[in-house]
Order: structure tokens, then sequence, then C-alpha cells
């Protein structure tokens, strides 16, 4: 077969004179041209592939890891913190509590806008240090409005000022969350405790969920988190605080790390008034419940049918 | 000791009123709210460009185990002294060392008129209370309930209560004051703020802070840009138009 090719071609080249055929030389340059393109087409794809390993590009979704599964992974995750980060972590993979559904309530009456709720989110959920990130923003408001695009989140000035109230805005683990309907990829979902979880891993950080959130809550890694070794928080979950990936979007779980072993979220042990309230929303005699049913409540952009389970209050 | 305590009150002449009951919350340095050892820091006159909260706010106390709810007791009041024991403590003594021989003016709380001597650092702003209401003339090392009965100092929370009812309700269901520990008091215990962490029994309003951890992402950088370009055209056009909006 092949001779039978090889034929013509020797005939028609010897036909010319001596050298190479015009379309033999097209050929070449072609396939020059071709091989460089396609070696200019992947060559990110070289660079991205040495951060991340076989068994993290092909691990499966959250939802369908086996429980052996998940403990390879977490090995492969801390060995990956050692590595990288040189911090001994320990991460979990935390489930739902039975018949616990999360909330939180917030008292806007004695808010004095410290900030050290973010900071203290900033710390424990191992944000990226020179960005300053935080899963909290606290908008400095004029009293008499709620008018969100006229809070100011950069105020330095001493608080509480006379003339403003300050709001901390977080993820509201919404019951109908827009995040979570425009995920492409099912990245991102409500777990049965109300916590609206990411797995980073499975993350292509297309980012329609930040566009989608009314609450501005999910923050985008742009870059490849840096921390110093001593400041990472070495008690880690699969799904909130272990460090995140660049190119992945996260938000705030409540602590889930903490909070489904019953401990209290981070931002609300910082907080020095006592603004911030959390519990149950199944049990009835939660602190929780019981704010819901004696202040004056309500949740932020209730028209946009988002149904938040974190809720803002008043002292009468 | 250097002198027998005969001469305590000579001791005495630059001794400062540890407002531990006091303004404790804001005049101390110490993490560690629960350690007398944390006395000696003068008191501070409000600065609101200073001031940080240094209690109340992210305290290692030990949680108590599960199922359990501590309320941190508030600390008997002591005044320090000058002088140094031989293992280098400061040494202190309570209010009734001086109180019980010598009484109380009880024209002092009125109009915000504090005591000149050994209470320096006291800003008195509670209403139109004498110290004799709170404080117990009897034993002034106990404090006082509405109804003439004594109560001590770690109960303080009882005597606020009295007046500040809905606090006092807010408190009792959860929804009043910080807290640490667990949501979950099946799993872990729970160390819960009194009154006295945050409020200043003699001053209680919050006083003006400095916020922490200011944003320093693009649109902060931004602002500040435009604050600052904003701040050099008013200062250019004069003080005509007045910048209220604080950023």
């Amino acid at each position: 077969m092949s001779e039978l090719h090889r034929e013509p071609e020797t005939v028609e080249e010897s036909g010319d004179s001596g050298g190479l055929s015009r379309r033999g030389m097209l050929k070449v340059v072609g396939a020059t041209l071709g091989a460089a393109a396609f070696a200019k087409a992947i060559a990110p794809l070289t660079t991205w592939a040495k951060d991340i390993s076989v068994d993290e590009f092909l691990q499966k979704h959250y939802r369908e890891l086996s429980p052996v599964d998940m403990q390879f992974i977490l090995a492969h995750f801390e060995q990956e913190a050692k590595k990288t980060y040189g911090a001994d972590v320990h991460i979990r993979d935390h489930k739902p509590q039975e018949g616990v559904k999360f909330g939180y309530a917030l008292n806007l009456s004695v808010c004095i806008g410290c900030r050290r709720c973010a900071e203290a989110c900033h710390k424990e959920n191992n944000h990226d240090r020179p960005s300053g990130n935080s899963y909290i923003r606290v908008l400095e408001m004029r009293k008499g409005s709620l008018d969100l695009g006229q809070g100011n989140v950069n105020y330095t000035h001493p608080v509480p000022d006379p003339d403003h109230f300050y709001m901390p805005v977080q993820c509201h683990q919404c019951d109908a969350p827009p995040c979570v309907d425009v995920c492409p990829v099912e990245a991102t979902w409500k777990e049965k405790d109300g916590i609206v979880v990411v797995d980073y891993s499975w993350c292509i950080g297309c980012r329609y969920c930040e566009a989608a959130c009314p609450y501005h809550a999910r923050r985008f890694n742009w870059k490849k988190p840096q921390i110093p070794a001593e400041e990472i928080n070495p008690d880690q979950g699969y799904l909130s605080n272990r460090i995140r990936p660049q190119g992945v979007m996260e938000k705030c779980t409540f602590c889930l790390h903490r909070t489904r072993d019953g401990r209290l979220p981070a931002c609300l042990e910082a907080c020095p008034t006592g603004a911030r309230v959390f519990g149950n929303l199944l049990d009835p005699k939660s602190e929780i419940r019981w704010v819901l049913q004696n202040k004056r409540v309500f949740v932020l952009k209730e028209d946009v049918g988002t149904k938040p389970s974190f809720f803002y209050f008043f002292d009468v | 000791m250097t002198r027998p305590r005969s001469s305590l009150p000579a001791v005495f002449a630059v001794c400062v009123l540890l407002i531990s009951v006091g303004g404790g919350a804001l005049s101390g340095t110490t993490n560690d709210p629960l350690s007398p050892a944390s006395a000696g820091v003068p008191a501070r006159a409000p600065d609101p460009a200073a001031i940080t909260i240094t209690r109340g706010t992210a305290v290692n106390v030990p949680l108590p185990p599960a199922g359990q709810v501590l309320v941190r007791p508030s600390r008997t009041p002591v005044v320090l002294s000058s002088e140094l024991t031989y293992t280098g403590e400061p040494v202190t003594v309570t209010c009734g060392t001086c109180h019980t021989t010598r009484p109380a003016n009880l024209q002092n709380g009125q109009e915000g008129r504090v005591p000149a001597e050994f209470h320096q650092g006291l800003q008195y702003r509670h209403g139109a209370q004498s110290c004799v209401s709170c404080h117990n003339a009897a034993n002034f090392d106990t404090l006082r309930r509405a109804d003439g009965r004594a109560i001590a100092f770690p109960e303080a929370k009882e005597l606020c209560s009295q007046c500040h009812g809905p606090q006092a309700r807010d408190y009792a269901a959860g929804a009043h004051g910080g807290m640490q520990g667990s949501w979950d008091l099946s799993k872990g215990g729970r160390v819960r703020n009194t009154c006295t962490d945050c409020h200043d029994p003699h001053s209680p309003k919050f006083v003006q802070l400095r916020p922490v951890f200011a944003p320093v992402d693009k649109g902060a950088r931004e602002q500040a840009a435009r604050a600052a370009a904003h701040a050099a055209h008013s200062a250019e056009h004069g003080a005509a138009q007045e910048d209220k909006s604080h950023e």
C-alpha cells in the first residue's frame, strides 16, 4: 500500500527541477505552523497542569465521593497544605446534623461598626492576607435610609458616628438561592442544615453566582491565597475554610467547620457588643427563635424572593 | 512591702482607682479579664481616636463543660498603691480600707462631680444617681439593691437589672451581650459576658472607637483617592461646602 502511494510523489518531485515541489513546500510550512500554533494553544494547559495533580483532575463531585475517596482526598489536601504553605492542618468533612437548620440574626440597634466580625472571619477562614478578604462587609448607612447603594464600606473615622448606623452583610444562606440556580456545573448547592456550600474542587470559576447574588456575598480567588504558615487556621473543613485554590468562588458558610460541631461562628464570638444571635431555627427554645418571635425583624431585599436565613432586628 | 500598713493613706498619694467594675472595659490593656494581676494600668480619659476594646472580645477563658453556661463574674474593685510587695506584685487594697474610717462625700456623683482623691479617671454619666444609689454605704466592698439589701460585686448584673428591664429580659433570652463557646449546649459549654464586660457602670454608653480591619481592596483605594481629591477641591474653594459625607 505505502509503496503505491509513495510512487506518484517521487515521480512528481523528480518531474520538477530537482528540489521540493510547491505543494510539498506548502505542506511542510503548514505542518510547522500548525505544530507551532498547537504548542502555543496548549501552553497555558501545561503550566496549569503543574498546579494540579492527576488525582485532583479526576476527582469526582463532592456528592459522588465515597467515604474512602473522601479520606484519600482529605489526606491529599493536608499534604498539599504542608508542601505549599508549610502548615500542619487538619481537614475534615463536616456533615449536617439532623433536626438543625441554622439561622442568624443581627441587632442593628447595637452594632457599632467596629468591623471585628470581618477581621475574625478573615483569620478564621484562611483568607488571602494581601487583599484583606473577608466574607463580611460592614456598610455604614445614613440613618433613616436602607439604600444599600449609599452604604460606605471604607470608613476609617471613629465609630459609631451619630448620623449613621452600621449594617454587616454576609451570605444570607437563602432558601431560594439564586447563586445555586445559575451555577452551570452544580458546584454550589444548599445543604440540609441550610448552608449554601461550594465544592472548590468542582468550581470552574465562571463567577455567575457572584453576579446572581443580590447581597454581594460571594468572593472570587483571583490569586492563590497568600497566608503565612503561622497564621493558617489548622482547623479546616472540606466545604468551608480549607485554603482555596486560585480561580474558584468562595463564600460564608456560617463557619460550618465550627457550627456543625456545635460551636458558635467566629464572627459572633468576636462581636464586642453582642449584636449577633445564632442558633437552630428548628428548636423552639433557641435564642434565634426568641429573637424572631419578640423583636422587630426584617430580611434584606425581601422583594427579590430569596428567603434568607439571615435576619436583622432592632431593640424595642 | 517595705512599710507598715498603718501608713497606707500616705502611700496612696499617687494611687489610682482601678475601675475594674468601672472603666475596666476601656482602661485595661489585659487580655484576661478574670486575672487580678491585670491591675496597675492607669485609667484613661476617653479618647475617641485611641480607644480600643480590650475586654469582652475574643478573650480566652476556659469554657465550662457541655451543658453549662458560665456568666463571667464582675470583679470586686480594688485600689492600687504605688508600692510593690517584696515579690514585685502591686499592693492593692479594697474600697473598705479607707471607707470604714472615712465617710463618703454624698455630694459626689451629682451633676457629674467625682471625688478628687483615689478615684482618678472616673467619669460619671449615668443618670441622676448618687454613689450610694448603687454602692453600699454600710460596706463599700459590696453594692446595694434599691431596697437597701447588700449585693456582692460578682452579682452586679442583678443590680443593673433592677432598672434595665428590657436589657435583662433580652440577656436572659440570649439576645443581649456577647458570648463564646457553643450554640449547642449538648456539645459544649458557653461563656457569657456580664454587664460590666462591655459597659462602664459609671458611664455605660459605648464610647466611640477606631474601627479595625479597614478594606484594602481596589474599591477602598479608589474611594480614598476620590476623598483626597475632594478634600483638595474643597480646600481650594474655601469652607463653603462642608463635607458631611464622611468619605
